[in-house]
């Protein structure tokens, strides 16, 4: 056992110092700026995973959450100029209260599978045209801006990509750190995953923990959606509350392993650079075909690999690491 | 004294009575069998008890506490373990791991959790995947995780359906320890061998209605149960 835990905290602490150290290397504003999305999007999917992979429901509309999580440090900056750092935990707490009033009557009323996808996304839908609608309030869809504010910490505001990458690298490893933390919370997630049935003969409150895993995993993704805005300064319900955003989060997790706290960031390491590449390369001539490649590339991960890239990864430390360690 | 009583408990399917009006006790410390043909209602009945249904009438006390309706995790907590007739398991798990998450959900030590797995014979099985083992092995496993939590009463849906004579034989030994370590039993059977090896009393049902109760012996004799089993040209 203790070889076992020397062997995961040295690659723990070799991913946390590479990640730290990245944005040293001085790279174009670019290449930083992918770096961000990297980070970003594993740390949303990671988020994302906490209720769609570890407890296994299969949530198509955390955009919900993400959008709810970007306007709400919108409203709060521009209408009573509050400090983004701070809206950045509001967001997160609004999001996860938010997340409840599709959550609970789903759980409660046992909506699975399917059916709890469709209502995810019926939720999100509903979310869009709302703010699309309510235009005096929310800008409509032409979107909003957050202003020019006083550089620093407080403000979320940088002139430079460097600290923005720091901002999201550190709300990755707290989420890390708190995924870390939960213990016998997580257990309880993957009986209700194997089997609601089973889980609930043996005592466990399946409705309650699911919930918790929803708000939990809506509080991150809330916060992810303040993070985007301070970072982008502009956001329309479209990306907020669109499809894509959800689906991005649950394809990086799935492409990675969504069963492993892990999976989303080898998932995004791997796909946010490659959507990135393509939308450059192929995005202006052949409009969409990037988007042919990248379902290519899924298509094949869930045929030969459904555990994801990590589950190759686990295969080989469990061979040659442990064993040898 | 009574352990469990069921009161005039009714259940229905659209037009089909699955349950009607049925009554019965379960004594602190016996082994009650339930018997009857297909569809007689006795998968019903246990999931009316444990709370995976809940009846249309009728009511399930338990230690003197209603708990008619309460979801199936709280009836759990308070000491009814059950097991599912078409096994049921965390298949991505290990037996080992199948068993700690209940042990966790319950505060059961994981020296009890190792005792179990001796006792139902999985000890050369705990490292498999759940989904790895054979039937009776599964079933074995269904066993051991109702132990797990530690149950004052322990519902076995045909534990002993597809198994071997002696497979049963086995499984009816450890049933026997079980009962002998305090811990009371109801057992859904087909099988009238096995019932009448191990129950100290029999309930049966036919079309969701209780036709006959008494010892085992008493009720094979019963007209209506011979009728209910094997047509009315068997009555003598």
């Amino acid at each position: 056992m203790k070889s076992l835990k020397l062997n995961r905290i040295i690659p723990i602490t070799l991913i946390l110092l590479i990640g730290y150290l990245i944005p040293i290397i001085p790279l174009p504003p670019y290449i930083m700026h992918v770096f961000i999305l990297v980070v970003m999007w594993a740390y949303l999917s990671t988020a994302w995973s906490i209720l769609g992979g570890a407890a296994g429901q299969l949530s198509l509309g955390h955009a919900a959450f993400f959008g709810t999580g970007a306007y709400t440090t919108y409203f709060l900056t521009v209408w009573f100029g509050l400090p983004p750092l701070m809206n950045l935990l509001v967001s997160g707490l609004t999001a996860s209260l938010l997340s409840v009033v599709i959550g609970y009557p789903c759980f409660r009323y046992g909506l699975r599978g399917v059916y709890f996808a469709l209502a995810t996304i019926a939720f999100t839908e509903i979310m869009k045209d709302l703010f699309i609608y309510l235009r005096e309030l929310t800008g409509g869809s032409l979107g909003v801006w957050m202003p020019v504010l006083p550089e620093g910490i407080t403000t979320l505001y940088f002139l430079g990509k460097e600290a923005y990458y720091y901002v999201i690298t550190t709300l990755y490893v707290v989420l890390m750190i708190i995924i870390n933390l939960m213990g016998r919370f997580r257990e309880y997630l993957t009986a209700i995953r194997e089997d609601e049935d089973v889980s609930a003969s043996i005592g466990i409150n399946v409705t309650r923990y699911k919930l918790l895993a929803l708000m939990i995993s809506s509080f991150f993704v809330g916060v992810g959606g303040a993070y985007y805005i301070c970072y982008f300064r502009y956001i329309n319900p479209y990306v907020a509350f669109g499809l894509d955003t959800s689906l991005q989060m649950v394809l990086i997790g799935i492409f990675g392993g969504m069963y492993s706290f892990w999976g989303p960031l080898i998932g995004s390491v791997i796909l946010t650079p490659i959507g990135e590449y393509l939308r450059i390369t192929l995005g202006g001539t052949y409009v969409g075909s990037h988007l042919l490649i990248y379902g290519l590339l899924l298509i094949l991960i869930i045929r030969f690999l459904p555990k994801g890239i990590y589950s190759i990864l686990e295969s080989i430390y469990s061979k040659y690491l442990v064993r040898g360690g | 004294m009574a352990l469990l009583e069921v009161r005039n408990l009714s259940k229905r399917f659209g037009g089909l009575w699955a349950l009607k009006n049925v009554s019965l006790d379960i004594n602190d410390g016996e082994i009650l069998g339930i018997i009857g043909p297909n569809g007689a209602g006795k998968t019903t009945l246990f999931n009316c008890i444990t709370g995976y249904y809940r009846p249309d009438s009728g009511k399930v006390i338990f230690q003197s506490r209603d708990i008619t309706g309460l979801p199936p995790f709280k009836i759990a907590r308070l000491g009814i373990a059950r097991t599912f007739q078409l096994t049921k398991a965390f298949n991505n798990l290990t037996v080992l791991d199948n068993l700690r998450i209940a042990a966790l959900s319950r505060g059961t030590d994981l020296n009890e959790v190792l005792e179990v797995i001796k006792l139902v014979g999985l000890e050369g099985k705990r490292n498999s995947l759940a989904s790895s083992l054979t039937i009776l092995e599964r079933k074995r496993l269904e066993l051991a995780r109702a132990l797990v939590i530690k149950p004052k009463l322990l519902l076995l849906d045909e534990v002993m359906a597809g198994l071997k004579p002696h497979e049963a034989d086995e499984l009816l030994d450890v049933i026997l320890r079980i009962n002998k370590s305090g811990v009371t039993i109801a057992i859904v059977e087909h099988v009238m061998r096995t019932i009448k090896k191990v129950c100290n009393r029999v309930v049966v049902l036919d079309f969701g209605v209780k036709i006959a109760e008494g010892l085992p012996e008493e009720v094979m004799r019963d007209e209506k149960v011979i009728k209910a089993y094997l047509g009315e040209e068997f009555v003598a």
